[in-house]
């Protein structure tokens, strides 16, 4: 039977639940009074004549018949295996398996762990005495601006979108994330990037104005050399590489979960994952913004951030925050999310009050938004104003407190027994419970004045971040070990390296609450005696290198235990219940699980068995190339089956020249980096040709009787869900834009013209005209697409690409016209700035215009086989309508003054 | 085309979120304006409290619009599975209305502009 | 007391750390009595501390810090011992606490009942600051530079306060740079004790921050903006400040005093700031003279009454009657001066001093001590 997978098949919630999920088999249904815990699993027992399994609910037993019989036909598994088998020997850098890009990845951000922290131990070397002249202010300086960088954008960041990768798949019972060769990219770009960004520090060149990078210090007229480019460039493009992980992770979790693992039965980490990744869909566009403004002012002085010219320095300081203070949850959230996997596995009990933790995860990622003045407190904004920041930070420790006691309640209601992993998730409640409190303190306006910009601030924040995300990880590296090597880690060495990171620590950062309150201002590379900071400071030093104690016991407890396997992993040592646990392989599992509960492997009794065994659906490969289960968004209906790409080269070189053009042009290299980016796009239209193969195998029986199209496209693919989320990215970047737009005006509304020196009228109207005709050919080519007509959709691409980019020149030429130059205010460089994006965005299109017509002529676009087209339309909309509000804006905006 | 099951239980559950943050954008980037404006038209810094008072009020009647069907629907939901979106929908914009309140508090405490 | 800390501290003689004396205070002893935080004890005291207020802008916030200090401290043991009894108190025993109700309680109830009460505080706490003191008597232009302070005394009233300091402020700098009168002096602030004085900060390059602990919060300098700031002191003495935020290369040593008079010998302060320099009274302070006029010296820096009108450094004019040099980083005398003069790029890295160490030791101390006579 097909299983169809139109949207609208989700039935709304309004109608008061689901449909029976597996209405395939309606045939079969048995309505039988199951008990009733979990509710409605009642409509999983509609399967065939199918061997039973027992779901333990825990008082009750419910028996389902699963999807399909054994024994199992002889090779099934032999093949399944085959075809998930990662290169081996050295090519093994060309997986993309997500567990091997996975432990690439959680391996790099460690590295960086650990570099950014022989940073720190060298500061505080520096500082444990007055006066120290151990290291100078020039030295210093790019020390503390490298570690607040490699920390925040090198480890923090990629390290849980890293666990992210490495763990989703299995969570949610899937094969591997729908994009396995972006995350390929991703991690390669960051990988090869933040290397080489790192090493600046060796040849003095790291930037050195701090991770915030605040103008103008950071501009042209007071720090000249490449440094602050190095940051600018290097940094914008591992930003790009997050944002690749964001959206694989979006996609991943929305429509790669296990049937039956509706929204209510999403394990916390990956709600967490979504979560996260949603910020970082809406906070990086901002930042990503604020440095590409900051390079042009650098290079082709642009005065954003000039106020001589127009500009003004605090805009710079609005974007950075937009992104800066959600950017800190952005890296609590996942690391909340490990918490409250481990804490059920470790108590043996359920997690007490998993919606008020859904609630506290959502109502965190939405409220951290309204934060990012609380960075601003000094710098003189209104004192209302001031006010609706303090008030939103403080809205936002109610949901920090939930978790907190949420997990408290759990432990509670468990029994928890004192690992390793818990040993540091308690370590994570105490210091967390210190740093939220003192988070709180510096919502306070009257009290930030003070504190702001002092060690107390540099206290507070360790506390949330290192208490927050490092402790959790290092819990999460514990508990999760079993899953990807042979080994667990010892408990023995665990607790030492617990006991000294989590003495160091303290020790380390508690006094420095105290040395902010005497009055020590951060970002000091030396400080005089007598001002009661001496013995603080000592102190400080000593916890420092105690931490790095505790570290190096970590690493010789990693050295001696990990050992990768996948296949032959320790396995579920702490009987935990989430599907990860479940015996996998390069292949994740055998079958594909139905799931009814929140902990399945307790909810299901036999479960791991069964899925070993290969009774549930999708056994073995059904195309015989990698695949994965793409299920509805919220009820998790099985749509149809996603054929997933192999181990290859095109996404790891494109890295590496995606990577190089960046770090070329910072050293103004500018033809060789053009070299770069022509072979980096030219790699990824390669690994792009074979994207999209079409509906070129029948539909495939994934077991109990349900049948699911190997292919889909419209707004069910993966592609269009990818594309939408890459067009959120660029709205949220155009939307900060139109504030940079509309805040220079309130700041500098006099460099803003009159009427009549604007371009004339008819250049934006011919714009106008331009590119609606260009949307309106593309609307057409989709007409002709949809009813075969080859040559109709070739013709009106074709004549579409003139348009925009015609639309583009129009634009550009018609403000050159009235005298307007872009480094003449700040009004100029952000109305061209506009203009420029808008000539990027015709750019883009060109290719993927050329891409999609050459495949219609390779034959590789017809009526069904149609997601390439239908990328290129969304965004050429996008784009279009994107155009039309900047045309409005500029033109529009002064004449409503005038 | 009729809204799909997830884009309508989707904007359902961040309606109260997205009315929080409308809400805060517009009470800061009107009083932000007002302040900016202050040396050429100080009528607007007069106008700031009623404004934000009426944007509170308007943010108040949406997020009750959106919590108390929500609750209804939970209410008569069946199973966890099909509660748990309702539930969610009520809980964000109970959450969002907290904020509203706390961020609309100031106005009757703080200088403005000061 | 912290006259003589701060004496010690200008005249090269750190003290040592000890536990202060502060203990005894009340608020220092519950917080000593509740907390693990006996640590924080130190910030009760300290030439810098902001828990140790000398005006009434500082002393709300160092309330209000306490408060939250004390309650903080209080809910995190509760907290503490909440998860403890999770662990170790009798499961049968310690159900109570494993419901959903304690998560509403603890994680909804609670937070907002205490974070409303917070927040009212917090508002009329930042309403007191800022709109709690009378008009000033004093408005004075501190412009932020890297890595040192200019200041300018504008006179009496709220001439530079409110929305139109920019124009007010711009109107001093032009007016001296007609030389009428205007007081200039660098790293170091003399205001009235008692009387409240109105800062106007601006910057010359990029942003600084100016903090003086005792006696308020910071407040940004920022270019293409003035931001004006109104203290007080509570009584005569000396503040150290600080410059808070990250300006690059030596930002570590962008210090300043502020001193507080009795009003009258404020008044007489102003009148003798107000006079030219002295000249020189021996050989061998005029011999001084002519070698900082003689020398690229008076290319950057003033000294009223001579050939000196170098803008780009400080204004030297009364040089020698300030308490320290480097911006607030070294004892201000003669030898200090010399040591200054010769290697300043040696005690403050990167400054925009040249060292100039091709004087013979004898010019030195002759630039030196006439200098110093500058008073």
């Amino acid at each position: 039977m097909m299983f169809r997978s139109a949207q609208s098949n989700d039935s709304p919630f309004e109608k008061g639940g689901l449909r029976g999920i597996y209405s395939g088999a309606e045939r079969d249904v048995v309505k039988s009074p199951y008990p009733p815990f979990p509710k409605g699993d009642a409509r999983l027992s509609s399967f065939g004549e199918n061997p039973r399994a027992k779901v333990n609910t825990g008082s009750h037993e419910v028996s389902m018949t699963l999807p399909n019989p054994l024994p199992r036909p002889p090779g099934e598994f032999e093949k399944l295996k085959e075809v998930w088998k990662p290169p081996s020997g050295w090519r093994i850098i060309t997986a993309v398996n997500n567990t091997y890009i996975g432990l690439f990845y959680v391996c790099t951000a460690f590295l960086f762990f650990l570099l950014a922290g022989v940073l720190a131990l060298l500061m505080r070397a520096q500082l444990a005495f007055p006066e120290n002249d151990l290291i100078g202010p020039d030295t210093y300086n790019q020390l503390f601006t490298m570690h607040g960088t490699v920390m925040m954008f090198l480890f923090a960041v990629p390290v849980v979108e890293a666990m992210g990768v490495l763990l989703l798949p299995n969570m949610l019972g899937a094969r591997d994330l729908p994009f396995p060769r972006l995350s390929a990219y991703a991690f390669w770009a960051y990988f090869v990037g933040g290397l080489v960004f790192f090493c600046s520090l060796f040849f003095g060149l790291a930037p050195q104005s701090g991770w915030f990078m605040y103008p103008p210090l950071s501009s042209y007229q007071y720090s000249s050399g490449i440094n602050d480019d190095f940051w600018l460039l290097g940094i914008g493009f591992i930003e790009i590489s997050a944002i690749a992980g964001a959206i694989e992770i979006i996609v991943g979790v929305m429509r790669t979960r296990a049937p039956g693992m509706t929204l209510d039965k999403l394990p916390i980490f990956a709600w967490a994952m979504l979560v996260f990744a949603g910020m970082i869909v809406f906070a990086f566009p901002a930042v990503i913004l604020a440095t590409t403004l900051l390079e042009l002012e650098r290079a082709f002085h642009w005065p954003f951030f000039i106020a001589e010219k127009g500009g003004d320095p605090l805009l710079w300081q609005h974007l950075f925050w937009f992104f800066g203070h959600p950017e800190v949850y952005i890296i609590f959230l996942p690391a909340a999310g490990m918490v409250s996997m481990i804490v059920p596995a470790m108590t043996g009990t359920r997690l007490v009050g998993y919606k008020f933790i859904v609630l506290a995860l959502v109502g965190v990622g939405f409220l951290s938004f309204g934060l990012w003045v609380h960075h601003m407190f000094a710098t003189g904004i209104p004192q209302l104003s001031l006010s609706f920041f303090s008030a939103a930070s403080m809205a936002v420790a109610i949901p920090s407190g939930i978790q907190v006691f949420a997990w408290i309640a759990t432990i509670a209601r468990g029994k928890l027994s004192l690992t390793v992993p818990s040993l540091f998730v308690l370590g994570f409640l105490f210091i967390f419970v210190l740093g939220g409190l003192t988070g709180v303190m510096v919502a306070v306006v009257p009290f930030d004045w003070q504190v702001h910009d002092t060690y107390f601030v540099v206290a507070h924040f360790h506390y949330v971040l290192f208490g927050g995300m490092v402790f959790p990880l290092f819990a999460a590296l514990y508990y999760w070990m079993p899953f990807v090597s042979r080994r667990q880690l010892s408990e023995r060495l665990g607790r030492w390296a617990f006991g000294l990171i989590f003495a160091g620590f303290n020790v380390a950062f508690f006094p420095m609450h105290a040395t902010g309150l005497l009055g020590m201002p951060r970002r000091v590379y030396t400080y005089p005696a007598g001002l009661g900071w001496d013995a603080l400071n000592m102190v400080s030093t000593i916890g420092a290198f105690t931490i790095a104690v505790g570290v190096i016991v970590f690493l010789i407890d990693f050295a001696r235990n990990f050992r990768p396997s996948s296949e032959h992993n320790a396995g579920n040592v702490w009987n935990a219940g989430s599907l990860e646990w479940l015996p996998n392989g390069d292949y994740s599992v055998r079958s594909i699980p139905i799931v009814t509960g929140r902990e399945p492997l307790w909810d299901q009794a036999n479960l791991a068995d069964d899925v070993e065994a290969g009774r549930y659906y999708l056994p073995g490969t059904a195309t015989g190339r990698r695949e994965t289960l793409i299920t509805s968004p919220i009820d998790a209906q099985p749509q149809h089956l996603l054929r997933l790409p192999g181990p290859g080269w095109p996404p790891l070189l494109s890295a590496v020249f995606t990577a190089a053009f960046f770090l070329l042009l910072t050293g103004k290299f500018v033809m060789p980096a053009m070299i770069c980016g022509v072979l980096a796009i030219a790699l990824m239209i390669k690994w792009l040709w074979a994207t999209d193969p079409g509906p070129d195998h029948a539909p495939v029986d994934i077991g109990g009787g349900v049948t699911v199209p190997v292919y889909d496209t419209g707004a069910s693919s993966t592609s269009w869900w990818a594309m939408v989320v890459l067009i959120l990215v660029a709205a949220a970047i155009f939307a900060s834009l139109i504030f940079s737009y509309l805040f220079l005006w309130t700041v500098a509304p006099a460099g803003w013209p009159a009427v009549e020196a604007l371009p004339a009228l008819r250049y934006p109207l011919i714009a106008t005209g331009l590119l609606a005709a260009s949307s309106a050919l593309i609307a057409c080519a989709s007409r002709a697409l949809r009813n075969s007509a080859v040559w109709r959709l070739r013709i009106s691409m074709l004549l579409a690409v003139p348009l925009i980019v015609a639309a583009f020149g129009f634009e550009w030429y018609g403000q050159l016209q009235p005298g307007l130059r872009p480094a003449d205010s700040g009004y100029a460089a952000v109305v061209y700035t506009m203009i420029a994006f808008q000539g990027f965005y015709a750019f883009v299109l060109t290719l993927m215009a050329l891409y999609t017509v050459a495949r219609s002529f390779r034959g590789l676009l017809d009526s069904k086989r149609r997601a390439t087209f239908d990328n290129t339309m969304l965004l050429w909309h996008y784009a279009v309508a994107q155009a039309l509000v900047t045309l409005a804006l500029v033109h529009g905006f002064p004449r409503l003054l005038g | 085309m009729a809204l799909s099951h997830f884009t309508r239980a989707g904007l359902g559950m961040l309606c109260g979120p997205v009315i929080w943050g409308v809400h805060f954008l517009a009470i800061y980037v009107f009083t932000a304006m007002a302040c900016a404006r202050r040396p050429f038209n100080p009528d607007w810094v007069a106008a700031v409290p009623g404004m934000v008072f009426a944007m509170t009020l308007l943010a108040t009647a949406a997020l009750l619009a959106t919590i108390v069907p929500a609750i209804r629907a939970n209410k008569r939901s069946r199973d966890d599975a099909s509660g748990f979106i309702p539930w969610a929908t009520a809980a964000f914009a109970a959450l969002a209305l907290v904020a509203v309140i706390w961020e609309t508090l100031p106005v009757l405490l703080v200088p403005i502009c000061e | 007391m912290r006259h003589q800390a701060i004496s010690r501290l200008v005249s090269g003689h750190a003290r040592v750390f000890r536990l202060p004396s502060a203990v005894f205070r009340l608020p220092c002893f519950l917080a000593f009595l509740l907390t693990p935080l006996s640590l924080l004890l130190t910030g009760c005291e300290g030439i810098q501390s902001v828990f140790d207020p000398h005006g009434p802008n500082a002393r709300h916030t160092a309330h209000i810090g306490w408060v939250m200090l004390i309650g903080g401290a209080f809910i995190f043991l509760v907290v503490a011992a909440f998860a403890a009894y999770a662990i170790l108190r009798k499961p049968e025993k310690r159900g109570w606490i494993s419901h959903r109700g304690f998560i509403i309680g603890g994680g909804i109830v609670f937070p907002l009942v205490t974070l409303t009460a917070l927040l009212v505080y917090d508002f009329r706490t930042a309403r007191a600051i800022v709109a709690g003191l009378e008009t000033p008597a004093h408005t004075i232009e501190v412009v932020g530079e890297q890595w040192w302070w200019r200041v300018h005394y504008l006179g009496g009233g709220d001439s530079g306060g409110g929305a139109d300091a920019d124009d007010d402020g711009n109107a001093a700098l032009d007016s001296d740079a007609a030389g009428n009168g205007v007081i200039i002096s660098a790293n170091e602030i003399h205001i009235p004790a008692g009387r409240s004085v109105t800062f106007v900060l601006k910057t010359a390059d990029v942003i600084h921050s100016f903090w003086v602990p005792n006696l308020a919060g910071k407040l940004d300098m920022i270019p293409g903006r003035a931001t004006t700031l109104r203290i007080k002191a509570d009584h005569a003495g000396v503040f150290r400040g600080q410059c808070a935020e990250y300006c690059g290369g030596p930002h570590a040593k962008m210090a300043f005093y502020v001193v507080a008079h009795e009003p009258e010998e404020f008044e007489r302060w102003l009148a003798n700031e107000r006079t030219p320099a002295q000249p020189p009274g021996t050989p061998f302070l005029a011999q001084g003279q002519r070698l900082f006029l003689g020398t690229s010296c008076a290319v950057c820096h003033q000294i009223r009454g001579t050939d000196a009108r170098g803008q780009v450094g400080p204004d030297l004019t009364h040089v020698g009657s300030r308490m320290s040099i480097g911006a607030g980083i070294l004892p201000n005398n003669a030898g200090t001066l010399a040591g200054w003069i010769a290697s300043s790029q040696h005690l403050k890295p990167g400054n925009r001093m040249p060292s100039f160490d091709a004087f013979s030791g004898e010019e030195l101390r002759a630039l030196a001590e006439y200098l110093e006579s500058l008073k």
